[in-house]
């Protein structure tokens, strides 16, 4: 994935957020996606920054190293991605 | 699964029982108001519930949802609160203020009936004049570009009609036309208006035919008729997961508050007025029953079915009303009345 490359949240997006989980509702497919705490972060910074940045943030707000981080922001915004939710 | 695995997306909320029409085959007897309908106040107190409880979708329906004086400010509320609008109308009584009220809540559309041409619509729908009413109705709603959706409720008197209703649908720029057979179940429950065996399969035939025929021009939906091989049943077969989704991903609000899985049969889940919908949601012993059906323990012709865990045995609320007998086999299912016939 390209660290420099820019993530938007895609419209027609709607959300709930429950006691414990973000649900994001997606108008143009229907389809539901339920996220935890830390990919309910991700998805709230997913709104213009690269995709480095969000690691950074993402690495502070959860103080793991950088290794960690690349890798569980990459798995979410791929997730994102292939349905439809960020571009 | 537990009661955690089932995620309240779309709520139909009947508003009223209120109608001024006089359906042959209304399944909730519709005309007069409940004297206990939900207030105002108590609606705004309902959608919060709604919200919180993570609903997204809300599809308002009645009776008439439009008979209700307060129409236009539950429109705005629930537009306000985010939730994504539908409603469903008889389409008789929409005009430029109810449009433009629609058209600023962005609702994702507007399902109106339109059950034949003008003698038949006129006559299931038991009012001279309503189709006249329900074509100004849409044309109404496609001036504001409001997409609008095409219910045709298929009887015995209109199964000759489908092409006609389809062709005057698209011509009025309609974005789906909808068929749904008759429910044999309120005004409807005796039977006379019921398809029988033949004319099911028939009717299956015929929209297969239409959709080719008119797929370019239109949107086409029709329920299963007790057939599961098109495409869009492909998902339900891969998840393993049943049409039926009452108490699974959808419920309906009765006028006074009333939670029920099923808008066929009124099984009380809880009340709005003394409890949250989320706690009505995930405890409910009703809520449970319906998520614990188990397709395996459906009896008679619907037991044997090898189409058994995707119909789910079709209406569970059907099985309840004409054998009392929540596993009873489909009366309406073209399989079980040939089943019946041969005996």
């Amino acid at each position: 994935m390209d660290t420099k490359e820019t993530i938007h949240k895609c419209s027609n997006i709607k959300r709930r957020d429950t006691a414990s989980h973000l649900i994001l509702f997606s108008l143009d497919t229907g389809m539901l996606l339920e996220f935890n705490s830390t990919a309910k972060f991700i998805w709230d910074i997913c709104d213009g920054r690269t995709v480095e940045d969000i690691q950074e943030l993402y690495a502070q707000e959860f103080d793991i190293g950088m290794d960690d981080a690349k890798s569980d922001v990459e798995d979410i915004i791929q997730i994102l991605k292939t349905k439809g939710y960020v571009s | 699964m537990s009661n955690e695995n089932y995620y309240p997306m779309i709520v139909s909320w009947e508003l009223t029982n209120a109608c001024n029409l006089n359906c042959l085959y209304c399944f909730n007897d519709s005309g007069r108001a409940f004297e206990d309908e939900l207030t105002k106040d108590e609606i705004h107190g309902v959608l919060k519930s709604l919200y919180d409880a993570g609903v997204f979708r809300i599809e308002f329906t009645g009776g008439e949802p439009m008979m209700r004086p307060d129409f236009a400010d539950i429109i705005k509320e629930a537009h306000k609160m985010d939730f994504i609008i539908s409603v469903a109308s008889n389409g008789t009584i929409i005009n430029e203020n109810i449009a433009s009220i629609l058209k600023e809540a962005e609702v994702a559309h507007v399902q109106v009936s339109l059950d034949g041409l003008k003698e038949t619509h006129d006559y299931q729908k038991g009012l001279i004049g309503a189709f006249d009413s329900v074509v100004q109705g849409i044309k109404c709603l496609k001036e504001h570009d409001i997409c609008v959706h095409a219910r045709m409720t298929v009887t015995k008197k209109n199964i000759r009609e489908i092409e006609e209703v389809l062709k005057l649908s698209a011509g009025l720029g309609v974005d789906e036309f909808n068929m749904m057979r008759v429910w044999a179940s309120g005004r409807a429950i005796d039977g006379q208006l019921n398809l029988n065996s033949n004319e099911i399969i028939s009717l299956n035939s015929e929209m297969q035919r239409l959709m080719e025929l008119y797929k370019k021009d239109i949107g086409i939906r029709y329920d299963h008729c007790g057939f599961f091989g098109r495409d869009s049943f492909q998902p339900f077969r891969e998840h393993n997961e049943r049409l039926c989704q009452c108490a699974r991903t959808t419920c309906v609000i009765k006028p006074n508050g009333i939670v029920t899985p099923c808008e066929v049969l009124t099984m009380k889940a809880g009340d709005l007025r003394v409890e949250t919908f989320a706690d009505i949601w995930r405890n409910s012993p009703v809520m449970e029953e319906f998520r614990s059906f188990n397709p395996d323990n459906l009896k008679g012709t619907c037991g044997r079915c090898s189409d058994r865990n995707i119909c789910g045995g079709h209406c569970r609320a059907l099985a309840l009303i004409h054998h009392g007998d929540f596993y009873a086999e489909d009366p309406t299912c073209w399989k079980v009345m040939k089943n019946k016939m041969a005996e």
